[in-house]
């Protein structure tokens, strides 16, 4: 049944010009944006590591910069996706359609976000392309660069979850889109306060999503980190669960 | 023989920001029954209606459709029911096709039977020439088709319609009814609606509600060959409807608002009795009054405000 409903949603998500209008334009955006860090890594950067010994490469300042972008593209994009598939439908009435039918609200939160997820999924592993394509024309630390993929996914897809409980919290689009943008502007403030000199806290920046993901970009996989992601997919995903089961 | 229950609503009240919406509903569907929950806008109508189909939580009371509870076994209590609100629950962006196979997949319908299913429903409810269309491209009529169609797609034991012709042409109205009346063959059927002819040609038993109380459950044969056993009554006092029940002859007694009841009765005895008692208890009774014997009338009768 949750396939059923991830089926669904894939195609109503997907069937929508605006959709690929956005994944374009962030696809095109993203292109470029490698190409001005590629520029910057050749006629920069690379003549000041001449004779840095363990001097960082390519997979360090364009790939792991690149995949960060990546990421902050990808949860601007969250916000559409998750009122598209949570709201609107609300607004429209047709959430009724499946609070009257046989299935549990778990089926229908794990249905939904595993459609976003899925959707998170493959805009990274299309954007990584963009960066793996260049290993045929230098080297790259390919696990360093397996390890940014899944940062990115892991950022992108954990922010779906808290989008999606957000999006459950209103019938009105413009009013979720503004609460999830709200929530990323939250996690921005808390990691720019979190390691600014003056004010740094630890608590502010483990409760941001930023400086994990900055970390898994340097290569370490740190499950203190994949913990925080996880977490907050769970955490946010019951809070889905509780507040659908709650209106039944 | 007893008839099979197929749905059953137990004391079921609700209140919005301290407003009681409904209050103290009871009322039973059995297998091959088609019912009318009549009542003017905002009577209570879809708030029952949500409730029963599990997308609201009552303050209490209980819904059993084919013996299980709606809240506590809500899996299996909806594998039993079709449901079209009073906004078609539709995607917009999906081909009618896929809407009813998705429709179908969701109710539980086998991946095999699908193809067959959706065929068979595409034709009963005439949708066959808008199938690859979209939804958001179909006329309002047709996407009340769709409608009813994702509600029977997986051949429920009860169907549950809220207005399904409002917002209608007359043609499309016309269509709708006969829809309906093919749906009656086969399946239980509580329509909810404010208009009073549908209910009369497709209907065998009527609710009526008013002020979230249930005023009237009666077939509509009884209500048109027992005119004259039902009486409005007025009271400046409000007697408890316990006591009303205890005079002889008496059937059945609903109060709508203070001081305002309907009974039925099957003696004549039951108006003599209930003088003395009035005057007994001081219930200052000061109306007896006939309901009338069309739908229309009864209607009117019991759920006009304050006529006096």
């Amino acid at each position: 049944m949750i396939w059923t409903i991830t089926q669904n949603e894939l195609k109503r998500i997907w069937v929508s010009p605006i959709a690929w209008i956005l994944f374009s334009v962030a696809l095109l955006v993203l292109g470029l944006l490698l190409l001005i860090l590629l520029n910057n890594f050749y006629s920069e950067l690379q003549a000041q590591l001449v004779g840095l010994e363990r001097a960082p490469g390519l997979t360090d300042l364009v790939i792991a910069p690149y995949m960060f972008w990546v990421g902050v593209v990808g949860i601007l994009l969250v916000p559409l996706f998750a009122v598209r598939s949570n709201t609107e439908e609300r607004q429209s009435g047709s959430h009724v359609l499946l609070n009257s039918a046989p299935v549990s609200a778990t089926q229908v939160v794990l249905g939904k976000y595993f459609a976003l997820a899925f959707s998170a999924f493959i805009f990274t592993l299309i954007c990584s392309s963009y960066a793996l394509l260049l290993g045929y024309f230098t080297a790259i630390d390919y696990g360093k660069t397996a390890a940014a993929v899944l940062a990115v996914f892991l950022f992108i897809s954990s922010f779906c979850a808290a989008a999606l409980f957000i999006a459950s919290l209103t019938r009105v689009p413009i009013i979720a889109t503004a609460a999830i943008l709200g929530l990323l502007l939250l996690f921005v403030m808390l990691y720019m306060s979190g390691s600014a000199s003056a004010s740094s806290s630890e608590l502010f920046l483990y409760l941001s999503n930023f400086p994990h993901l900055t970390n898994l970009l340097t290569g370490s996989i740190d499950t203190q980190h994949l913990a925080y992601f996880l977490l907050t997919m769970v955490l946010f995903l019951i809070l889905c669960i509780r507040k659908l089961s709650h209106e039944r | 023989m007893t008839q099979e229950t197929l749905l059953s609503v137990k004391n079921l009240s609700h209140s919005f920001d301290g407003h009681k919406a409904i209050n103290n509903i009871n009322f039973e569907i059995s297998r091959g029954e088609v019912v009318a929950l009549l009542g003017v806008n905002g009577a209570g109508k879809s708030t029952t209606l949500n409730i029963i189909t599990g997308n609201l939580t009552p303050d209490k009371g209980d819904v059993y459709i084919c013996d299980h509870n709606v809240f506590k076994q809500p899996k299996s209590a909806k594998y039993n029911l079709g449901y079209l609100p009073d906004i078609p629950p539709l995607y917009r962006e999906l081909t009618v096709y896929e809407f009813l196979k998705f429709a179908a997949r969701i109710h539980g319908v086998t991946k095999h039977e699908i193809e067959n299913k959706v065929q068979s429903i595409v034709e009963t409810c005439g949708l066959t020439s808008v199938e690859k269309k979209l939804i958001a491209n179909l006329s309002k009529g047709y996407r009340q088709r769709v409608g009813i169609a994702q509600a029977i797609i997986h051949n429920p034991a009860l169907v549950i319609l809220d207005e399904p012709t409002v917002g209608l042409d007359p043609v499309q109205m016309q269509d709708i009814r006969a829809l309906l009346t093919e749906l009656s063959k086969n399946h239980s059927v509580l329509l909810s609606t404010h208009l009073l002819n549908e209910a009369e040609s497709t209907c065998d038993r009527v609710l009526i509600i008013d002020h979230g109380n249930l005023l009237l459950d009666q077939s509509l044969e009884n209500l048109k060959q027992s005119p004259s056993k039902r009486v409005k009554l007025r009271f400046n006092g409000n007697p408890p409807i316990e006591d009303l029940k205890t005079l002889p002859g008496c059937e059945s007694v609903s109060c709508s608002q203070y001081g305002k009841y309907i009974c039925s009765y099957s003696d004549t005895e039951f108006i003599q009795q209930l003088q003395t008692r009035s005057l007994k208890n001081d219930w200052q009774l000061y109306e007896i009054s006939t309901l009338g014997s069309s739908l229309e009338q009864v209607f009117l009768d019991l759920v006009m405000r304050d006529s006096t």
